[in-house]
């Protein structure tokens, strides 16, 4: 029963297709680059569900398409069996409600001329709670991310930036949402932060139970607090499966380089993608010349566990 | 790339088109009855079949869209017609006034970019310092300063050194200069006459001068602004730390980034110098758009006020499509 | 014997203090740091933001802003940079005898001017090379130095992605012939896939021309990857100094172990204490004791090692 209630999704992303298109003149055909192509995954519980990829993969695009800034041309986004881009703007926004989000850049985030009290209060003001309630609320929320309470009194810029991404994290947090999205949140920081801030993450996560969406192009980051996760470049998922079984057994030759570079090993960079072949193929140095130019299908090998290379069909 | 040329000189286009359409609602539809001049302004039992017939006359009767498409085909053909306040076909009266308000703008406006940037860079380099302070107050006092008072002091400065400062040549030398392209410093170079030339150049200087205040000063304090910044900019502190010389940092690196937008203010404030360049063409009495304007409003020239709105607009839409053209060529990072 | 092993030493610093204006005071960023580099070795500086890190690294490749504030001793190659609280030979040697790869490489490149026009720009005014042929190519030796092609050198820098504009840094950097390179945070505005491939361009290529590196991050593990030395700053003191094996193996000053612990995403460390004065790791070093409220100075342990910390009396 208890295991059933967990494995329900809360948040299922179903086939997602989200496409720009460039006008290059006024006559000629519009040119269509998609953004992401095809994506599907479903985060249950408390469960963290990982993005890894590189800058220009979608990573952003999914969170900003999760969030409703921009809308696929086909798919669905359910949440607790609500799919956001079929309902009205009203319920819309009451979904929205149920998430929380924390971007890369926290000085870019808040109001400079806010207090972080006032900063952290900006959700549970607009959920409509009262000013005594907040009052009351307000120290459990800075204490539960490791801030001293007399910070509450203070502007953004006189905190550093470990401190100000944990005020972004507790009005984040505040409204208890059933979905935290967590873009870059560690990307602007250095290590020493860096490593509160995964800390302090996975205790909430333990403490509030809610689930999230973690995306990053670090995969150490990722590995550190992501149950599940998926890899992406060009709009594609190139592997999907449990964070265990990916760091120990990764299938797709682009893992395996991101596997390869938490230790500091000498990967290539990819910067030349053909939008038409397998991403990878230009420098996969697996690859089967006439077979590896179509783009593989998303091959499922056992449970929860998906790779897409033409290695494994 | 092409084609992004083409659909920028399509927008000017039908800008164009555009603006000819509000000036006829403008000016002949809004205000009063054209009919009821055209016809004389009659009287007595006839007057409302005059008005009638006034009306069929001047197209009036047609459903709106009609007489701009009227207007607009006419207008292109070259029908301007005659002006009421000069006597003389509109083309001949609109032309010779736009070329000298033009000989006027492009005179100060290539000697107040190159003078602005320098200006902007010397009190960046200075920033902070008393030079600096002083040429900013200077900036902020001839901007604000009323363009009429100043083009007042500067015709009194002229008599006094025994210069004449008023109208366009001399009238001895208005018949004896030959009309190639219309703009007398051109003209007199090529005759050649030196003696016209200089003549010339010393009625073009102090109306040159007001008009110049505005770009000159407004560039130099965004020059002084943005090149400040740009010092702290990451590549130019890697050029620094390359060892790349002083002077080509701030030519090539720092300056080099402010050019779009000086372009862009330059641009901007040409529209305001045409509006300006009327002030000053009245007080120097020279010939020009902003003059030929204010007259044929005195005199409710229907015809001349169209004709001179178009050319005005003409120009600033060309001015800005250069503009925006130059833009693209000099920063490559604008996206067409 | 004397003569020679100076003419070996690259960069010698003495009791060092770096700091900015401000309105009334100065506030010293670098204060008294002591530390000599051999010719064709490599040292890393560690230390979170605001530990002076990268104010020491300009003040090496001789880019320091006009209103700083100095005192001590820089010699860099022989020249005396900063002698008796002023900057006496900055211009003779940036460029010259050092040169900086910089933080930010999407930033740090002339938007105005194709690639090649920058090193142009670099090999006329520096190294006085006018030929045309000649300097096509020596553009051509450098682009293919770093591992990229021909095709670049006609591109603006916004048309090359992160990792192609930090190799386009570095071939400048090495464009003037240095002596020393100062690497400033290579690695942390690119993906972190490329950090390796980045970090092990650097090490090979100073490896190869024989230059002295310096390498200033915020990432522990990067020194294990690419340098020998490595010194640990805090607050603008140097904490630590020795042998980056040694130093990774047996931390001696608490901050360095905490360091080492957030490379693998991990904390340590204590919550923020009030700082009164003496250690400046004070506030947050979990083993204090009543000898810690007065500023520790720094014991040699041998000829490599060093660390500013009670615990090792």
């Amino acid at each position: 029963m208890l295991e059933e209630a967990l494995a329900k999704p809360v948040l299922r992303v179903c086939d997602i297709w989200v496409e720009y298109s460039l006008s290059s003149g006024l006559l000629s055909k519009k040119k269509k680059i998609y953004a992401l192509r095809g994506v599907s995954f479903d985060v249950s519980g408390s469960e963290v569900f990982g993005i890894v990829g590189a800058s220009g993969s979608g990573k952003s695009t999914l969170l900003k398409a999760i969030m409703g800034f921009v809308s696929p041309s086909s798919g669905s986004i359910e949440i607790d069996d609500v799919d956001i881009l079929k309902v009205d703007r009203e319920t819309r926004k009451n979904i929205l409600r149920k998430m929380g989000y924390v971007s890369q850049n926290p000085l870019a985030a808040v109001n400079p001329r806010f207090k972080v009290g006032d900063i952290v209060a900006e959700p549970l003001k607009a959920a409509g709670l009262s000013r005594k309630e907040i009052t009351k609320m307000l120290p459990t929320l800075i204490e539960s991310v490791d801030l001293p309470l007399d910070v509450v009194d203070l502007l953004p810029h006189e905190l550093s930036l470990g401190m100000l991404q944990r005020v972004v994290i507790a009005r984040a947090i505040a409204t208890k949402p059933r979905i935290l999205l967590l873009d870059e949140p560690t990307s602007a920081l250095d290590t020493v932060t860096q490593s509160h801030i995964v800390v302090l993450l996975k205790e909430l996560k333990d403490l509030f139970g809610f689930a999230s969406v973690l995306v990053s192009h670090d995969l150490k980051v990722v590995s550190h607090l992501a149950d599940r996760l998926a890899i992406l470049m060009a709009g594609l998922v190139l592997e999907e499966g449990t964070t265990y079984d990916v760091l120990r057994n990764p299938l797709h030759p682009y893992t395996r380089e991101l596997v390869d570079s938490i230790k500091l090993k000498e990967v290539k960079e990819v910067f030349t993608i053909d939008p038409r072949t397998c991403p990878f193929y230009a420098h996969c140095y697996l690859r089967l010349e006439d077979r590896c130019r179509r783009i593989p299908p998303l091959i499922e090998l056992g449970r929860r566990r998906k790779v897409r290379c033409w290695l494994y069909s | 790339m092409a084609s992004y040329y083409v659909r920028r000189t399509l927008l000017g286009v039908s800008l164009i088109l555009g603006l000819l359409a509000i000036i006829y609602v403008l000016v002949y539809v809004a205000p009063g009855n054209p009919a009821y001049v055209w016809a004389g302004k009659p009287r007595g039992p006839r007057a409302v079949e005059a008005i009638k017939q006034a009306e069929r006359e001047l197209g009036l009767d047609q459903p709106l869209y009609i007489q701009i498409a009227q207007f607009i085909t006419r207008f292109l053909a070259g029908e301007w017609g005659v002006s009421i306040a000069f006597k003389q076909p509109i083309q001949v009266v609109v032309f010779r006034s736009f070329k000298a308000t033009v000989e006027l703008l492009t005179f100060s406006y290539v000697f107040a970019i190159p003078l602005g940037l320098a200006l902007g860079t010397f009190m960046a380099l200075r920033r902070g310092g008393r030079v600096d302070l002083l040429l900013k107050i200077a900036s902020s006092t001839f901007i604000s300063i009323p363009r009429f008072w100043l083009a007042l002091i500067l015709v009194l400065v002229f008599y006094l050194t025994g210069l004449q400062p008023l109208g366009r040549l001399d009238p001895r030398y208005s018949v004896e200069i030959k009309e190639i392209t219309g703009f007398y410093l051109l003209d007199s170079l090529f005759t050649p006459r030196l003696d016209i030339f200089l003549d010339a150049l010393v009625r073009l200087i102090p109306p040159a001068l007001v008009v110049a205040v505005y770009p000159l000063f407004s560039i130099a304090r965004y020059v002084r602004y943005s090149l400040s910044e740009r010092f702290y900019e990451d590549y130019v502190i890697e050029a620094i730390s390359l060892g790349i010389s002083r002077r080509v940092i701030l030519a090539r690196y720092a300056l080099r980034g402010t050019i779009p937008a000086v372009v862009q203010i330059a641009g901007m404030s040409f529209v305001y110098s045409f509006v300006e360049a009327a002030v000053v063409e009245i007080i120097f009495m020279r010939e020009g758009v902003g003059r030929v304007l204010v007259e044929g409003l005195l005199r409710s020239d229907y015809p001349l006020i169209v004709a001179v709105f178009f050319v005005a607009s003409l120009t600033l839409v060309i001015v800005n499509t250069a503009t925006d053209l130059i833009q693209k060529k000099l920063d490559p990072r604008v996206r067409i | 014997m004397v003569l020679a092993e100076k003419s070996e030493v690259s960069v010698e610093v003495e009791d060092l203090s770096l700091g900015y204006e401000d309105l009334d005071s100065v506030s010293w960023v670098v204060r008294n740091v002591s530390l000599k580099l051999m010719k064709g070795s490599s040292l890393c500086v560690v230390g979170e933001s605001g530990s002076g890190k990268s104010t020491l690294g300009n003040a090496i490749a001789g880019i320091l802003p006009p209103y700083v504030r100095v005192s001590g001793r820089l010699v860099v190659e022989g020249v005396e940079v900063i002698r008796d609280s002023r900057v006496v030979g900055a211009d003779r040697i940036r460029g010259r005898v050092v040169t900086k790869i910089p933080q930010n490489p999407a930033t740090s490149l002339n938007p105005y001017v194709r690639i090649d026009r920058a090193f142009q720009d670099v090999l006329r005014e520096v190294r006085g090379i006018r030929d045309r042929i000649a300097l096509k190519e020596e553009t051509l030796k450098l682009i293919s130095a770093v591992g990229l092609s021909e095709d670049v050198l006609s591109m603006y820098p916004h048309e090359l992605s992160g990792g192609m504009c930090q190799r386009v840094t570095i071939a400048l950097a090495l464009a003037p012939k240095p002596s020393i390179v100062v690497a400033d945070e290579p690695t942390s505005n690119l993906d972190a896939y490329l950090r390796g491939y980045i970090v092990h361009l650097i090490k090979d290529l100073s490896r190869k021309l024989k230059m002295s590196l310096i390498v200033i991050t915020h990432d522990i593990s990067i020194a294990e990857v690419i340098c020998e030395d490595m010194v640990v700053m805090y607050l603008g003191e140097l904490v630590e100094r020795g042998r980056v094996r040694d130093v990774l193996r047996e931390p001696l000053h608490p901050y360095t172990t905490e360091l080492i612990a957030s490379a693998g995403l991990q904390r340590v460390g204590q919550k923020w204490r009030k700082y009164v004065s003496g250690c400046v790791y004070y506030t947050r070093c979990p083993y204090t004791s009543d000898k810690c409220l007065e500023r520790p100075p720094l014991f040699k342990l041998g000829s490599e090692r060093e660390v500013r910390c009670w615990k090792r009396l």
